[in-house]
């Protein structure tokens, strides 16, 4: 029955041809916490803003900042549930590839491939749009790679750029920093002063989380790296 | 009241009217204007830009997309909609070939394509796609072609045609254009320099900038189709070509 009573799409046009669940969920996505991404010339890294409300909380125990494929990473502004499903379909989509080809998928393929999966939810019976905008990094070809894709399933290819709460400062003041012949270790201090660029309280290792992609595959930085790093900014 | 009969896809309101059809045909006259002119040697499409400071231009990302040998098309409006629909394009265009073993002929990918389109406003309750097209081709037996399909899933063929925003002052300069001494084809150079004038109206004459525009035609050299996509500098060229006639015009 509720299956029957949900099986058009939610997500319709309004008179002035706006879609407005999906203005709605960038509006989720746009209240979300941060998150940076620039390319370097050996590199690409991803950042984002990881606070928790109570010192009782276990830091480092759910991650914002997830690997796909060796080479490829992503992290996410808006809603934390809707990333963890997108994350699982993203790594199922890169292991498909692989069944298939029998070689790594390549980081536009797999923008490609998520982005469709968003798209679809904003046209299926039933579904809301997801809340989130996503910023996929990578690495293959002999270069880096940055994509951002929306709750609309739109996508763009980014030299750096900012999502989620403050994305407006963020890009401006990327606007201002971005070089192209930045080092992959400038680019995360970059990325870190970008995020302290409104950022409510002390920046700590605990707080923020990285990832970067360079020849060698993705990772996570652990705690102790992010802390040389924000020991070197002022 | 109003509101139900305008959030569900499928069913008439009182007047006769799908609401949601005419709210899409909405959101595909907002965006990026995509002009097409059919010459007798060739058709062109021309359409805009955005263009972001932070946004990595090494990787291309083609507004006018290649559906086989002899067809492109363009999109405007819902640009991931449009993404699904032109990969449904690829996928009839190549089915034909496999099942025949030769060339989609241009008006029946229109109406393949068309007929999805028609669907998602009649059956499940499915929002319609929010995209017009253009599409540009050749095929053996009309030769040259230009087309445009709607969120209804009404196409048509055309010499001259703009979808996206402000299509009504850009098909009116258009009919100036091309039919005030009566209509002759023109040549390709000759569309070039017809859609670099539109493209300056919808855009402002200010803001018209290669790195706004892309422009990509198609040619029949000897038996196989040829696709053109417009250099920054020839783009440049014609607007500095645009920009001398209308000084001279004006003088």
């Amino acid at each position: 029955m509720a299956t029957e009573r949900y099986s058009f799409s939610l997500t319709t046009f309004s008179p002035s041809g706006k879609l407005v669940q999906l203005e709605y969920a960038l509006a989720a996505v746009s209240g979300g916490a941060p998150s940076v991404g620039i390319i370097a010339s050996n590199g690409v890294v991803i950042a984002t803003e990881n606070k928790h409300k109570s010192p009782l909380y276990e830091q480092h125990s759910v991650h914002r900042v997830e690997m796909i494929y060796n080479h490829i990473g992503m992290v996410y502004s808006g809603m934390g549930p809707d990333y963890r499903l997108l994350v699982k379909q993203a790594r199922k989509i890169a292991q498909t590839y692989y069944l298939t080809y029998k070689e790594p998928i390549p980081v536009s393929q797999l923008v490609q491939r998520v982005a469709t999966l968003m798209q679809e939810y904003t046209q299926s019976g039933g579904v809301r749009p997801f809340g989130v905008s996503l910023l996929i990094c990578g690495w293959d070809n002999d270069r880096p790679y940055l994509y951002q894709s929306d709750p609309s399933g739109a996508y763009f290819a980014w030299k750096a750029t900012a999502m989620g709460k403050n994305a407006v400062n963020g890009k401006t003041f990327l606007e201002k920093r971005y070089s192209e012949d930045l080092e992959l270790d400038d680019a995360v201090h970059t990325a870190i002063l970008t995020l302290k660029e409104g950022f409510e309280g002390k920046m700590t290792a605990d707080n923020i989380e990285i990832g970067i992609c360079d020849q060698n595959g993705f990772q996570r930085l652990d705690p102790a790296s992010i802390k040389d790093y924000l020991a070197s900014i002022p | 009241m109003a509101r139900f009969f305008d959030s569900r896809t499928t069913i008439f309101s009182p007047e006769g009217r799908l609401y949601q059809v005419e709210y899409a045909m909405e959101a595909a006259s907002q965006s990026g204007t995509c002009v097409g002119l059919l010459a007798k040697n060739g058709v062109l499409l021309a359409t805009e830009r955005s263009v972001d400071k932070l946004m990595d231009t090494s990787i291309p990302v083609p507004r006018i997309s290649w559906l086989n040998e002899n067809i492109a098309c363009c999109a405007t409006g819902n640009t991931a909609d449009g993404n699904v629909l032109v990969n449904q394009l690829r996928m009839i265009a190549q089915q034909y070939q496999f099942n025949f073993g030769e060339m989609i002929p241009c008006e029946q990918l229109v109406t393949n394509l068309c007929d999805i389109k028609q669907a998602y406003t009649q059956y499940g309750g499915k929002r319609p796609f929010g995209v017009s097209f253009l599409y540009m081709g050749w095929d053996c037996r009309f030769g040259f072609q230009l087309y445009q399909s709607d969120p209804s899933g009404n196409y048509s063929g055309w010499k001259a045609t703009c979808i996206g925003r402000k299509s009504g002052a850009a098909m009116e300069m258009l009919q100036k254009e091309l039919f005030s001494k009566g209509y002759v084809s023109p040549s390709v150079e000759e569309a070039k320099d017809v859609a670099i004038k539109v493209m300056g109206m919808t855009l402002g004459r200010d803001s018209l900038t290669p790195e706004k525009l892309e422009i990509a035609f198609v040619q029949r050299y000897g038996n196989t189709t040829v696709f053109h996509i417009l250099e920054k500098n020839e783009i440049h060229r014609l607007i500095e070509r645009n920009n001398n006639l209308k000084r001279r015009v004006g003088s």
